[in-house]
Formats: structure tokens, sequence, C-alpha cells
């Protein structure tokens, strides 16, 4: 019986240690449904599925996502794909389409993927014909899985053709009232014995991927107060979830034409009061903000107030501010604001303006002076001091205290 | 308890307290004292007068400062009361002095070095010339003007304390000499100041520093608990102190350094040890 006992106890200490030590390295991001001897398997680690290019080079975030294969606008637009690595055992060559839903539906239905209502329903975003058995990668575009390009009639049930999507649908799905916080998408991998308008006699499941396209609501108010080639910016708080920060933009319409520039064609107009052009080349209220004109920013959700920097004094600034979230999606720009940065009377140009003669940097003090003189009489102070202590230490035992003879 | 004797534990003690201070000081103690909870024992006897022995003092200063740069235009100017007022500062500073040579019980000779910070700032206004749209003259801008001042300092430092010594009388004088420097900042919002033909906004100054004082020995009113902590800590004295001192920061008349020294006085509580 104890022989028994320290058995099972060797077992179980052999079962304990197997399941520490055979963990991956890397923690799992993806999940695997379908994990049958026959049919689909999608193999999930992190060089095996992942995002990549157009050029099939790995891509990573340039932010910390709970959602590694969520993407932002940005990446959407550079026509990011995924790869997804399928291992196939035993399915005859079938030919394996993926479906992608964000409603939730397995996609199992034939009506769910052929229908004239796109409401519940499925697109198409991948088709291999006659996949062998073995674990191979395929590409998949991000865009094709944003596009949502539905078969909206069941004329469509025997096509082999994948709708595809293009830079102009991470637009337009961004446009169309998606979610600010992202959307998740499910992804079916089916192969069909029979017609393709049946049940699936194979399949498996990847719902890590999704996208969130769309940034922040934009602040209510906004206001610019100048400064010394700045411009001081304060707006009212955004409550978004997701919300990281807010960025500040300026155009500066002294240097432009005015037939362009954002004082003279924007002043007055509420945000949202324009129609958004896809890439805007100034600012413009309502619409997402051209990069090129950021002038500072802030990292804290909390902050009604920042610094627009490296201005012209003496130019005319139309300026705005827009929220960004934590895929760096940038929200809509408030109205604009106008200001002109100019020289304030601080200290240091105050003195320089008198004629003091100080400043120029920590190294800049002129001559030595015979001040370094005293210099010696403290090193030899100290050197003496040593000598003493060294003298005091030898003799220890004149370190008697007071009111003791030696 | 018979403090002549103590027990075999309390020599122990006894011995490891003595290592402890032979090692912390790097000083033969030819003495074996101890410290329980009612107080230090053992030898020697007659612990009345013991002290352990004394080699630095330590100082926490806190006062007023205006660094005087006006003075560099002899009157024709006052940027820094322009700009930042004639409000005094607070500074804030620590001292750290070794006791290096005792002269009897008359006074103590070392080597000190101290440093201290403050910081002034103000509102600024705008400049006049603003185009058509811009900020008026003399309005308000919501950017503060700084100017940071780190001051450091090294002198040499008597301590005489012939009176505390040797008349039980808790006064004690110093008087310190020797060299100082501030490295200073400029700034207008986040933005480094810049001086009107560019030149950057900080910039270092230095010069001669003295001071003088006077130290009140807080053991006067509890010598008891004093001789307690001696033995328990190895802190000497506790003093409360008042110093009048003058950093006059400026190249040694060297006129391309900002004058920003001062001659003012400051508070302090000090230990020695």
């Amino acid at each position: 019986m104890r022989k028994f006992t320290l058995a099972l106890k060797l077992a179980l200490a052999a079962v304990t240690a197997l399941s520490v030590f055979s963990r991956p390295a890397a923690a799992q991001t993806t999940t695997t449904t379908t994990t049958t001897t026959t049919g689909i398997t999608v193999v999930t680690n992190s060089t095996a599925t992942q995002l990549v290019d157009k050029n099939h080079n790995p891509v990573t975030h340039s932010y910390t996502s709970d959602h590694p294969f969520w993407v932002n606008l940005d990446e959407c637009h550079y026509g990011w794909e995924y790869q997804v690595s399928i291992t196939t055992v035993g399915t005859q060559n079938l030919d394996m389409q993926v479906w992608a839903t964000t409603s939730g539906n397995d996609c199992s239905d034939s009506g769910s993927r052929f229908a004239s209502s796109t409401s519940t329903n499925c697109w198409r975003v991948g088709y291999f014909g006659s996949v062998s058995d073995g674990t191979y990668a395929y590409y998949i575009p991000v865009q094709n899985v944003v596009g949502q390009h539905f078969f909206t009639d069941t004329s469509n049930e025997t096509t082999t053709a994948v709708p595809v999507g293009t830079s102009q649908d991470c637009d337009t799905i961004a446009s169309s009232g998606s979610s600010r916080t992202g959307v998740g998408v499910i992804l079916y991998f089916y192969m069909f014995s029979g017609a393709s308008t049946g049940t699936p006699t194979y399949s498996a499941t990847w719902s890590d991927p999704g996208y969130d396209l769309v940034g922040p609501a934009a602040p209510g108010t906004v206001g610019a107060q100048p400064a010394d080639t700045e411009l001081y910016m304060n707006w009212s708080q955004v409550l978004d979830s997701d919300l990281a920060g807010y960025r500040i933009y300026c155009q500066d319409c002294t240097a432009a034409d005015a037939a362009t520039n954002v004082c003279d064609l924007y002043s007055g107009t509420d945000a949202g009061e324009v129609t958004c052009p896809s890439t805007p080349d100034n600012l413009i209220p309502g619409c997402l903000p051209n990069g090129s004109y950021l002038k500072g920013s802030v990292t804290d959700k909390q902050a009604v107030s920042g610094l627009a920097e490296h201005l012209t004094n003496g130019h005319k600034y139309g300026c705005g501010v827009a929220g960004f979230d934590t895929r760096e999606n940038s929200g809509d720009l408030t109205t604009v604001v106008t200001g002109i940065p100019w020289y304030v009377k601080d200290f240091f140009s105050t003195y320089s303006r008198a004629g003091g003669k100080g400043g120029g940097g920590f190294c800049s003090v002129g001559q030595r002076s015979s001040g370094v003189g005293l210099l010696i009489p403290l090193a030899s102070l100290c050197l003496l001091a040593l000598r003493r202590v060294r003298i005091s230490n030898r003799r220890s035992g004149e370190s008697l205290p007071r009111g003791y003879s030696a | 308890m018979n403090a002549s004797y103590p027990s075999t534990p309390r020599i122990i003690w006894l011995v490891l307290l003595a290592c402890g201070a032979y090692f912390s000081w790097g000083v033969p103690h030819a003495l074996a004292q101890g410290v329980d909870e009612f107080g230090p024992y053992g030898r020697p006897q007659d612990d009345v007068n013991y002290e352990s022995p004394q080699r630095w003092a330590f100082e926490l200063r806190i006062g007023p400062y205006y660094p005087q740069v006006d003075d560099e235009f002899h009157g024709a100017a006052t940027p820094l009361a322009d700009t930042m007022g004639n409000g005094k500062r607070v500074l804030f500073g620590i001292e750290g002095d070794w006791q290096a040579l005792r002269v009897g019980n008359i006074l103590s000779l070392g080597p000190g070095f101290g440093t201290a910070y403050t910081r002034l700032s103000n509102p600024t206004t705008f400049q006049a010339g603003a185009p058509d749209g811009g900020p008026t003259e003399n309005s308000s801008s919501p950017m503060d003007s700084t100017l940071k001042l780190w001051l450091q300092w090294a002198e040499a430092v008597v301590r005489v304390d012939a009176l505390n010594r040797n008349f039980r009388v808790p006064i004690v004088f110093t008087a310190k000499l020797g060299l100082g420097q501030a490295l200073w900042w400029a700034a207008k919002g986040n933005i480094t100041s810049r001086g009107v033909d560019g030149t950057i906004g900080h910039g270092r100054s230095w010069g001669p520093t003295w001071a003088l004082g006077v130290m009140f020995d807080l053991n006067f009113a509890q010598p008891e608990r004093a001789r307690k902590l001696d033995a328990v800590s190895g802190i000497n004295h506790m003093y409360l102190f008042a110093e009048w001192y003058q950093l006059k920061l400026n190249g040694f008349g060297n006129g391309n350094q900002m004058q920003v020294g001062d001659s003012t006085w400051t508070l302090g509580y000090a230990v020695e040890f």
C-alpha cells in the first residue's frame, strides 16, 4: 500500500512538472476550436498565425494592444494581412472557404452566407482551392475582413470569388457609425464535401481578429490663449472609455493661401458642419485632422489643457484639438480657434535687454579669476585634517572621553 | 542592577556594540559601554561626562533668499524686480561638515559642503508690437517666467564650543569661509529663455562665501536624554541655529556672470555625531 501511495505521488509530481515545463514560451493569444484528428485546425502560435504586410513580412503595432489581431484605421490603410496557419488532416483535398462575421452567428447556415439581408450575415474573406493535408499558411487581407462585402443574393452560391476589400473600405466602415471601442470579428474556415450551399463538412473558428477604426469623440469646446511661440489650448474632457490622450493641430494661416487656410475657410464653423474629404489637406472642423499640422499632444486622458508648441510669433494660427484612443486612432477635430503668439516679458529676456551679460550655458563663466586662490587654503585644511585623523587613529589610547585622562 | 559587573549576555552585547562602534567610525575605542532600557551602562563607570566620538555635523537650513541680480545694473535697470517682484523666496538647504580638527575643548575646524535650492516664478505680460488681433502690450500671458537656483558651497568651518564644553553655556559660535557657486536656469513656461542675442538662459555664477552663526545646544534642556541618545545613536549634540551668510556670486568681479548671490540669514537644525 505504501509503495502504491509513493507511486501515486511520483506520478502526480511528474504530471505537475510536465504541465509546468511544457507550457509554451509565449502567451497564446489565439484560440482553436477544432482539434479533431480529421478536419481543420488553426495553429495558434505567435509565428504561425500573425499580422503581416503585403509582402508577408511580420508586422507589429506601434502601441500596446489588448487585442493584438485588431487593426486601427492606419493599419487598415496599410493593407496588412492575416497570416493564418491551418492544419488539415483527412480532408480529401477539398476547397477551403473563409467567412467572417461580427454578429456572433456561426455562418454554417447557408442563409447567413447568401442572403438578401446583411444585418446578421457573413461575408467571404478567402477561398483556397484543393487544400492538401498538412500545415500551411494562408493569407487573408485585413481589408477583406473590414470591407464586409456581402453576397446579397443566392445566385452567388456557386461562385468561388472573394470580394476584395480596399483602402476606401476602411474609411467607409469608419464613417458608417462603427463602434468607437472596436469590433471583434470571427473567421470561420469551412470545407464542403457537397454543395457549398449546405452545411460544412469540416470547420474551424478563429475569433481573434477585429478592428477599431474610429477615434474618440471631439471635445465639445476648445479655446486658445496666446503665449511666446506657443498657444495654450484648453478643451472640455471627452469620456470615451478607450481615450488615451489629446493632440493639438495648428495651421499657420499667415503662411498659407487665404483661399485654403483654416482661419478664413472655417472661421465660426462648428465641428460636423462640413463634409469631410477622405484625405484632408488642411484642418477642417469635425473631420480627421491632417497629421502634418500636429503641434502638441497630451498623453493624459484627464487633461483639459495643453500646448501648441514651436509656433512663430506674430503669425496667426488656426488650431483645433482631437482625442486619440489606445489604438492610436485619431478622433475628429474640434471647432477651429485662432491665436497669434507673441513675445512675453520674461525675466531673462528683460535681463538681456537691459544689458545683462550672464547666461550662455554652465561653462561660460568668463575668465578665471584670482578667487581660485581660495581653494588652496581649503584644500590645505582638508589635507591637514586627514593627517590629524591618521595620527589620532594611531594614538587610539588618546581618544578617551572627556573627563578621563590617558 | 550592578552596572559595574555586567552579566554574561550583556558582555556579549557590549562586545557587539564596541565592535559596531569600532567599525562604524574606524576609530579604536578602548571603552566598552552599552545601553539598555534603563540607559547607558558599563564602563566608563562615571558616564555622566561620557561622549561618543564626534566627527561630523549635519545641518538642515531654511531661510529667505532673493538673488541680487539687479546689482549688476547699479540702479539703471531692475530686470529681476520688474519680472519677479521684490519678495524674497524660500531657500532650502543642507550642509555637512567634517570636524576634522579639534583644538582642546575650545573649537573644531574642518571643511564643510552644502547645497541649497530655490525657485522664483511670476506670471508674464506681453511685449508691445503684436500684429492686429494679437495680444496687447502688458496684457497677461498664461506663461510663467521662472528662475531656478541651485547653490553649492565648500568652506572651512570653525565651531567655537568652549562655552558649551567648559562652562555648560549652551551656545556655540560658527564662522565659515569658502567658495560658492550657483547653477541657474531661466525659463518662460516650459521653454528655456533666451536673450535678445539668442544667449541661452542658463549659466553658472561663483564667488566667495562667508558666514557667521550662533547655535543653541538643545542638550541643555534634557541632558540626561541627550546622553542616552548619544549612547544609542552616536548623536552628540542637537542644535537650533541662526546664521547670517553672504554668497557673493559675481565671479570675483568678472562682469560676465549673473549675480545670483545674496546676503541673508537662515535658520536651521543641526546635529553633531
